[in-house]
């Protein structure tokens, strides 16, 4: 539009693949750290406040093992979204 | 018949699955809350992978969570996250009392249990008094509010971005009279600003249809996340002041364990893990 419409000020781009915007605020590198911390804070709430550390291993297996749907889930749902924007991107 | 009940006690006592024992070596009452809390994880993992989702799919425009809560109490200037931080530092701080109760249950102390709970479910009200300032201020919106053009895109006044005045790439000069563009953009063309404020009407304030933020699901995600998990909250603190009266009145120290305070306390704990993981997903990152 004009020479002030300068979006690299406020953000970069993620590759030439996806040529995506993404705001600066959404750094790659803190939401890694920021997810692997929350993890971490997870294991520790489980483990430790909720006392599963301490519980039988067959307890522990049948509460944490059905949350390997969820991480399916994630990644499912997130590549589907992740497509749907790209298809935007590229026909809009 | 009596032969084989014989023979099955029998072998119980050597088989976990054999019946007469317990195969997880806990109560059926704290086996039960166990998985009453998986199934309630995966309610709020659909919900925060729901967000997720539509994040993706709308990365472009969608809002900045550090430029929609920046209030604080009695501060004028922006504070991203910090009233959410404190937030989250009375829940975590809460749950350790919480495990303080649990434990003085062990010891059989009931002045202990009854201080400790007392002290968890002061908590749970202030978090829940915190929740209900933060959806009264998203609800309310910014003083200038925002403009909203006849497509139903959402252009911000830069006072409301503080988040893009220092940034990363130390960006200060934004007029005052620029606009902030959905997918985040300064636009600072005098003709264009005036272009899109004609085509636009104003608009304060969050609810389920509009949000001065930008997309209107970061909203309805809003709403729907934070109200149920509050409702959590809520109804924890609830069942935490009934034990409360009972370990006043001695119903546990007559009972001879604090078991129940065992299973109240793993839901209490479930609720602040679930709001470790609100907190990243919907503040943080």
């Amino acid at each position: 539009m004009s020479e002030h419409h300068n979006h690299e000020m406020h953000g970069y781009y993620t590759g030439d693949i996806h040529n995506q915007f993404v705001p600066e605020h959404y750094d790659p590198k803190n939401m890694v750290i920021f997810i692997v911390l929350t993890i971490v804070k997870a294991y520790f709430i489980v483990a430790f406040f909720m006392h599963l550390k301490h519980e039988k291993l067959s307890l522990a297996y049948c509460i944490l093992l059905p949350f390997i749907l969820i991480v399916y889930l994630i990644a499912m749902s997130l590549t589907e979204a992740n497509y749907l924007n790209l298809w935007d991107l590229i026909f809009k | 018949m009596a032969a084989e009940a014989t023979l099955n006690n029998e072998n119980s006592n050597s088989k976990p699955w054999g019946g007469g024992v317990s195969p997880f070596g806990i109560s059926w009452g704290k086996m039960m809350m166990w998985f009453f809390l998986v199934s309630d994880a995966f309610t709020f993992s659909s919900l925060i992978i729901a967000y997720g989702a539509f994040r993706h799919r709308f990365t472009q425009v969608w809002p900045t969570a550090n430029d929609v809560f920046t209030h604080f109490p009695f501060v004028h200037e922006h504070l991203p996250l910090a009233y959410v931080g404190l937030m989250t530092f009375i829940l975590i701080m809460s749950s350790v009392t919480m495990v303080l109760a649990v434990d003085a249950g062990h010891r059989r102390d009931n002045r202990g249990v009854a201080i400790w709970l007392g002290l968890t479910v002061i908590g749970g009200f202030m978090f829940v008094g915190s929740q209900a300032w933060e959806w009264y201020n998203f609800i309310t919106g910014t003083p200038k509010g925002a403009l909203i053009t006849n497509m139903g895109e959402v252009y911000r006044f830069p006072e409301n971005a503080p988040s893009l005045h220092g940034g990363a790439h130390g960006h200060t000069a934004i007029p005052d009279w620029a606009l902030i563009s959905p997918d985040h953009k300064v636009i600072s063309d005098k003709a264009e600003v005036e272009r899109i404020k004609s085509i636009s009407k104003p608009i304060k304030g969050a609810n389920l249809v509009n949000n001065e933020y930008g997309h209107p699901l970061f909203a309805d995600f809003f709403f729907f996340i934070t109200g149920f998990h509050g409702f959590h909250v809520f109804s924890g603190v609830v069942i935490n002041l009934i034990i409360f009266f009972n370990v006043l009145s001695g119903v546990y120290s007559r009972r001879g364990h604090y078991e129940h305070i065992e299973k109240t306390g793993l839901y209490w704990h479930f609720v602040d893990l679930v709001w470790v993981f609100v907190f990243t997903f919907f503040y943080l990152v």
